[in-house]
């Protein structure tokens, strides 16, 4: 049999590649490449052309510039654990995989800033920052794996989001690759820098408008002290005005965080964080600060939900005992493997004092579509995450669960909430975004990645729907536009 | 080449595999993953592979390399929040592979000497004795394992009341290489008023047939160990609550026995001496924790001051028997301050004989290692663990020790 390489490679690419990384980082049999044919989101897969591995950004620079010379499109990937398919590769297409370049190439603990290379692990950032005092804020439930690559370029949140921001708010400098090969940095390690303020717009662009090889990011003082309430609930509806109660008071909790009962049973099982598992759905409240501000902040905290109708109430008395119960949250979304084949996790926002509808509303779907849902979400800020449990192997069953899906997100856009929380579109919410942006919308986001990628090379199926695509998959409301589609550019 | 329609074991393989969801956070604290940033030297890509079997793709020696360089840790079973019992997904895998892709004479010879020398234990002997004298003519990465065995002389001090019957099995590779281990635990054990019954003739556990996925030879040794185990299994005055406490003093001996009920569980004439035998195998670990506070005013704490104690639990340890923690914690709660270093989940590198068959990843791992758990700076320091494997690995120049012969050497005169 031929060598896989000499049928797929007419073009050299192969060759190309190697000869910038050497044969051992260059993967192109589909015996190995299959391995990158999905993130975390396995429904969407392509197996693609070739995978490489390159480190250090020089090399970076060489790939970019082969794929720019020959219109091949690159698919930057990290530890892959996101959940929108944003790293599903393109069939004729690379994958650029940043898991070697995983430094720290600084770590200043007076300026409070670490520099590091995109493949770095979120949780390697505050495990180096630790004997500093210092620790990097955002937290995605997958920090243990998920690179800070790709968490910049989905802009991820975390429990801890709702008083230490997102990603947006902890970063202060990106570099990166354009896809015309040339080197290209935004933000600075003052506050203000001049120019146009192009980071927020980096940020979150989920490998559309370049390749990151170097972040900077800022460090806070780790908190001497943190405790976190643990309250159960009899009625979702309960817990949800708990929540809007501790938010319209003066209090910003640590961390602020629903999980129904379905989802404490999965994951008890696995964790033993001694949840209430015959609550209808718990709340876990945190505080964190000096010893005095937690004390206090926490026995406001157990004030105003015994008040709004908690039946029961754990604080955490030890940091270990404060950890297992964090951990159950953190590993909620696989803990669903354990009650089903599959899941489909879901990520959209609504408005807080929405949640209880929204709620209600998924119980209904649950009925319709014959699937079971978990609900798990960052209650402080209104992002949900609904689970929906499927077995892929059962005819019908993934086409139902997307189907369920996308009820979910229409109604949070119904209820005046967004198509996404922190998970990124990718391929996952293309359809979604038709409905929730106006076609002069999207003509501006088309033309901003315009501007960094002309040749359309970068992650370019993903993030942003064409018009077509709005319009062939009935997705988009022409009624409303008061105006039928001309130019149905493919994008 | 492809697997067969009919693959043995295809419907247990698809529900292990079902568990799975991908979210990769085993990744994170998967040695080679960390080494290589590669998705195919991660349990996830592993899985991945094990899954393209299943679905009928073809294979080559590609996969067997992926596969082959998994340590076994097992540090992602750990990780896994889906609970995938990733141990039994690759052993399966492992032993697919030796039925689809025949091995080059170098890969092969090795492993087969290494799976049957294990069975035969004057064999063994004589190939350490031989292998000692043209130890400079090996690969560097056997000389660990040859040097002259370590030795220690006891005096047994029996208590007057005897508790539980203790089997203590004597493995194969350790009893040539480090005798004393075995020695220490019995004499601590009398002293605490065990009766213990060294069983001689079981040799090899099948652990390291099992780890080079020679399914048959493990089995036969398995098989073999059984056999020795058969009589005290049977035995009028050992059921119930007088049932006999099975020991291996290398914690990876002791997962292989807690397995023999998975390897030996559609077989009905061994099936039911399996299950006994995994329900009363025991961690050394597990049994002397229980006498804490016996042991304690019993040793002599004087003789070790100012020495940096390290502790590394090995991977079968932590992450097999999932004891996490718990040598570090028997330790200091007998008064010891113990350190586990920076990254305490991660493998050392030896996995067996996987540092035989691939040195470089391996000493990799060493160096890491020996420098997470300080063994590299000034000072003395002597680091525990419980696996001859690891101990032999990890040490330069014999700091590294079982932390049974250890905790038999503190004991005071007599007591």
């Amino acid at each position: 049999m031929n060598d896989p390489a000499d049928m797929i490679d007419a073009e050299g690419l192969i060759e190309a590649m190697v000869e910038i990384v050497g044969p051992e980082w260059v993967l192109y049999d589909p015996e190995e490449t299959r391995a990158y044919a999905s993130d975390a989101l396995t429904a969407y897969r392509e197996i693609p052309r070739v995978v490489v591995l390159p480190n250090g950004e020089e090399e970076i620079v060489a790939i970019v510039n082969i794929c720019q010379q020959r219109q091949i499109p690159i698919v930057p990937r990290g530890a892959g654990t996101g959940l929108s398919g944003g790293a599903r590769p393109i069939r004729e297409g690379v994958v650029l995989s940043l898991a070697r370049m995983n430094r720290i190439l600084a770590l200043d603990p007076e300026a409070a800033i670490a520099i590091l290379e995109p493949g770095v692990r979120n949780l390697a950032i505050s495990e180096a920052a630790f004997p500093h005092g210092l620790f990097y804020a955002p937290d995605p439930s997958s920090q243990i794996a998920c690179t800070i690559g790709g968490n910049v370029n989905e802009n991820a949140g975390g429990v801890h989001c709702l008083k230490y921001g997102l990603t947006l708010h902890n970063v202060l400098q990106v570099r990166g690759i354009l896809s015309s090969g040339e080197v290209f940095e935004c933000g600075g390690q003052t506050p203000d820098s001049p120019g146009l303020d192009l980071l927020p717009l980096l940020i979150g662009s989920e490998g559309m408008l370049m390749i990151v090889t170097e972040v900077t990011v800022r460090l806070l003082p780790r908190p001497t002290h943190a405790k976190v309430v643990m309250a159960s609930f009899d009625s979702i509806e309960t817990c949800a005005h708990a929540v809007a109660a501790i938010i319209s008071s003066s209090l910003i909790p640590a961390g602020l965080e629903m999980m129904d009962q379905a989802a404490t049973r999965a994951v008890e099982d696995y964790v033993h964080a001694g949840y209430d598992c015959e609550a209808a759905a718990i709340l876990l409240v945190e505080s964190d600060g000096s010893k005095t501000e937690v004390d206090e902040e926490i026995a406001e905290i157990k004030e105003i939900l015994l008040l709004n109708g908690s039946r029961s109430l754990v604080v955490s008395e030890t940091e270990e005992e404060r950890q297992r119960i964090w951990s159950g949250r953190k590993n909620a979304f696989p803990a669903a493997g354990r009650v089903a084949p599959e899941y489909y996790c879901m990520d959209g926002t609504v408005p807080r004092r929405q949640m209880a509808p929204l709620l209600a509303h998924i119980a209904q779907l649950e009925k319709h579509y014959r699937l079971r849902c978990m609900n798990v979400f960052h209650a402080g800020d209104g992002n949900m995450h609904p689970l929906i449990l499927f077995d892929g192997k059962i005819m019908g069953e993934w086409a139902r669960a997307e189907a369920f899906g996308n009820a979910i997100l229409e109604k949070c856009i119904e209820l005046g909430g967004t198509v996404t929380g922190e998970h990124g579109v990718g391929v996952e919410k293309l359809d979604s975004l038709c409905l929730q942006f106006t076609d002069a919308e999207r003509e501006v986001f088309h033309a901003l990645k315009k501007v960094f990628d002309p040749l359309r090379i970068l992650n370019p199926d993903k993030g942003i729907p064409s018009l077509r695509r709005c319009v062939e998959h009935g997705r988009k409301r022409v009624d409303a536009q008061k105006r039928l589609p001309t130019n149905l550019e493919h994008f | 080449m492809k697997l067969e329609e009919k693959i043995p074991r295809r419907a247990e393989v698809e529900d292990l595999l079902a568990r799975c969801v991908q979210c990769g956070f085993c990744n994170a604290t998967c040695p080679t993953y960390l080494a290589t940033g590669l998705e195919l030297e991660g349990p996830r890509g592993r899985i991945g592979l094990i899954k393209s079997m299943v679905e009928g793709h073809a294979v080559s020696e590609k996969t067997q390399h992926h596969l082959d360089r998994c340590l076994t840790c097992l540090n992602c079973e750990t990780s896994c929040p889906s609970g995938v019992e990733y141990r039994r997904i690759i052993d399966i895998g492992r032993a697919w592979m030796k039925d689809c892709i025949p091995r080059g004479i170098g890969s092969h010879l090795p492993r087969v000497m290494l799976s049957k020398m294990m069975a035969h234990p004057i064999g063994l002997g004589l190939g350490f004795r031989v292998g000692r004298w043209f130890k400079y003519l090996l690969p560097s990465a056997f000389r660990p394992y040859l040097h002259p065995p370590r030795r220690l002389n006891l005096a047994l001090s029996p208590a007057t009341e005897t508790l539980r019957t203790v089997l203590l099995l004597q493995g194969c590779v350790q009893r040539h290489l480090a005798p004393a281990i075995n020695q220490a635990l019995s004499d601590v054990l009398v002293k605490l008023g065990y009766r213990v019954v060294e069983i001689r003739h079981a040799d090899c556990c099948g652990a390291v047939g099992h780890h080079l996925g020679d399914s048959e030879t493990a089995k036969a040794q398995a098989k073999k160990t059984m056999r020795a185990l058969h009589p005290y299994l049977l035995d009028p005055t050992l059921q119930g609550d007088q049932a006999p406490i099975i020991v291996m003093t290398s914690s990876a001996c002791g997962l292989m026995l807690k397995d023999f009920e998975a390897l030996y569980q559609e077989d009905l004439e061994m099936a039911e001496d399996a299950k006994r035998i995994h329900q009363c195998a025991l961690d050394p670990l597990e049994l002397i924790e229980r006498h804490v506070s016996a042991i304690r005013h019993r040793i002599d704490h004087a003789g070790i001051k100012g020495l940096s104690l390290k502790i590394h639990e090995p991977c079968t340890l932590q992450h097999g028997l999932k004891l996490k923690g718990r040598l570090a914690a028997l330790f200091s709660s007998l008064g010891f301050e113990v350190s586990q270093g920076v990254a305490p989940h991660l493998c050392c590198g030896a996995g067996g004989v996987y540092s035989l068959m691939n040195p470089e990843m391996a000493q990799s791992l060493r160096e890491e290692k020996r420098r997470h758990l300080g063994l590299e700076g000034q000072g003395d320091a002597i680091a525990l663990t419980s696996n001859i494997g690891c101990m032999l690995h990890l040490d330069s120049k014999g700091e590294v020790v079982h932390w049974i012969e250890f905790l038999q050497g503190l004991f005071k005169e007599g007591r």
